[in-house]
């Protein structure tokens, strides 16, 4: 009988590296923003996450999102909002699974993109005896573990408790996306559209490799050329091109003659007249260019802008984290990879 | 002979928009008015720049073309790199590494200056409007 435990906070990493050699990584900076919850290709990696637990039979799943994330996360029925500490949230629900006689729950917390199979995950926890059964792939040491709730107590650090937790690792052969950088959230984008990994658009394929949500709209003259993305009100204008794996979100306006080639453009982004886009992310008046590694702040509303409140919960319309501006923070870890 | 004066080479602000494209071109402007201005516009300090800032950069060099001038861009930093590439004017400015490489090109000899010899087919076209008479 096993349960799920989602949590969705900013989190280091970083302090875990020592362990992570045991598994062959190289070095990891902190994680500093929380690029789980931008949606790409029509959900967040959070979502998605979400989704594919709730797909198995668990007889529990809960699910905490640290406060200062709630405005990133679109819809945050039936998941719980602290203020203080997910991880104690966490524990709470572990003892309660305890109580309910549930044998081992899931934990994982929201960040990386992995396609792992959570009943193959539970049989290898029980296959062992472990307590705690923690999951790796081939770069290191993921945040996705299986607990035995017997053995947590009341005022349990659960965080440092599992951190210390050892072999046997559970390897991950599916794919893995750390989504740590805004590089990694081009690749995702990038290997969704090229099948690379089952991440799928959530639309209907129009064309081969074109992958439309509802109330997308391209006018008369604009090419969308294979593989491509185009959510949910998205309007694209007369002679546009959209092409080489770009992701065009939710409500987002591309105007009149712009190519937009191996880029993402996140949820509610005007993007003006003529204009090249070459592998950027922009969202709203913020340019990211991965290519040179510089991100602006766009002033011009005729060149870019957000278009409107495209959240329900009022602040952050934008989906990239604030640090984002400073680019380096988000940029440098794939720099140094 | 040319005719033309020294090269200028100009800074460009950090901050290269709205008001402080405006003074630049201000500034610029009287010394684009000489005869084959060749003005560098050094731009490793510009950190932001708008499309008043690009239509700033090609009034000069429209202002510089017209006087059988040119302008070049030398030291571009990758923020004004990547503003000249998203308003699609990276192609018509020519740009180079480091503002002595910029200066340099325009004191490169030009094309009309070296002596002209006779074309390799000169002799061979020579040679048939001398049969096309004989015929």
């Amino acid at each position: 009988m096993p349960g799920a435990i989602v949590i969705a906070g900013v989190e280091s990493q970083a302090e875990e590296n020592e362990q992570l050699n045991s598994c062959g990584v190289s070095s990891r900076e902190c994680r500093q923003s929380f690029l789980a919850g931008v949606e790409l290709l029509g959900q967040s990696v959070f979502g998605r996450l979400i989704q594919h637990l709730s797909h198995f039979s668990f007889d529990t799943m809960a699910v905490f999102v640290d406060s200062s994330l709630a405005h990133e996360i679109d819809d945050l029925s039936g998941m719980q909002v602290d203020a203080a500490d997910v991880w104690r949230g966490a524990a709470r629900s572990l003892i309660e699974a305890k109580e309910a006689g549930i044998d081992a729950v899931l934990l994982a917390q929201a960040g990386a993109y992995v396609e792992f199979d959570p009943a193959d995950l539970i049989r290898f926890h029980r296959d062992c005896g472990n307590i705690v059964t923690r999951a790796c792939d081939d770069r290191g040491l993921l945040d996705l573990w299986v607990i035995d709730p017997g053995i947590v107590q009341e005022n349990i650090d659960l965080k440092s408790s599992l951190q210390t937790a050892g072999r046997p690792y559970y390897q991950v052969h599916g794919y893995v996306n750390r989504v740590e950088t805004l590089r990694d959230m081009r690749q995702l984008v990038a290997d969704g559209l090229s099948s690379r990994c089952h991440l799928r658009p959530q639309g209907v394929e129009v064309r081969p490799g074109v992958w439309m949500a509802e109330g997308a709209q391209v006018e008369r003259g604009a090419r969308i050329v294979a593989p491509a993305f185009l959510g949910r009100d998205v309007k694209i204008s007369e002679q546009c091109l959209i092409t080489r794996c770009s992701s065009i979100e939710r409500n987002c306006q591309i105007d009149y003659g712009t190519v937009v080639e191996d880029s993402s453009i996140l949820s509610g982004t005007y993007v003006g007249i003529g204009l090249d886009l070459s592998h950027c992310i922009a969202d709203g008046t913020c340019l990211v260019n991965l290519t040179r590694e510089v991100a602006l702040e766009i002033k011009d509303p005729v060149v870019m802008r957000l278009m409107r409140q495209n959240k329900p919960h009022g602040e952050g319309n934008r989906q990239l984290p604030s640090n984002f501006r400073h680019g380096e923070a988000v940029l440098s870890a794939a720099q140094e990879r | 002979m040319l005719t033309s004066g020294p090269v200028i080479v100009m800074q460009v602000p950090e901050q290269f928009t709205g008001e402080e494209a405006h003074l630049f071109m201000q500034e610029l402007g009287p010394l684009l008015e000489s005869n084959r201005p060749r003005v560098v516009l050094e731009c490793s300090q510009v950190r932001s720049m708008d499309s008043a800032g690009i239509e700033t950069l090609l009034h000069c060099l429209e202002e510089a073309l017209k006087r059988d001038g040119d302008l070049k861009l030398a030291s571009v930093s990758p923020e004004a790199e990547v503003m000249l590439e998203l308003l699609r004017v990276a192609r018509v400015f020519e740009t180079f590494s480091t503002s002595e490489e910029a200066v340099r090109s325009f004191n490169a000899i030009p094309a009309d200056a070296l002596p002209q010899e006779a074309p390799w087919y000169g002799a061979i076209f020579g040679d048939l409007g001398a049969l096309k008479q004989a015929s």
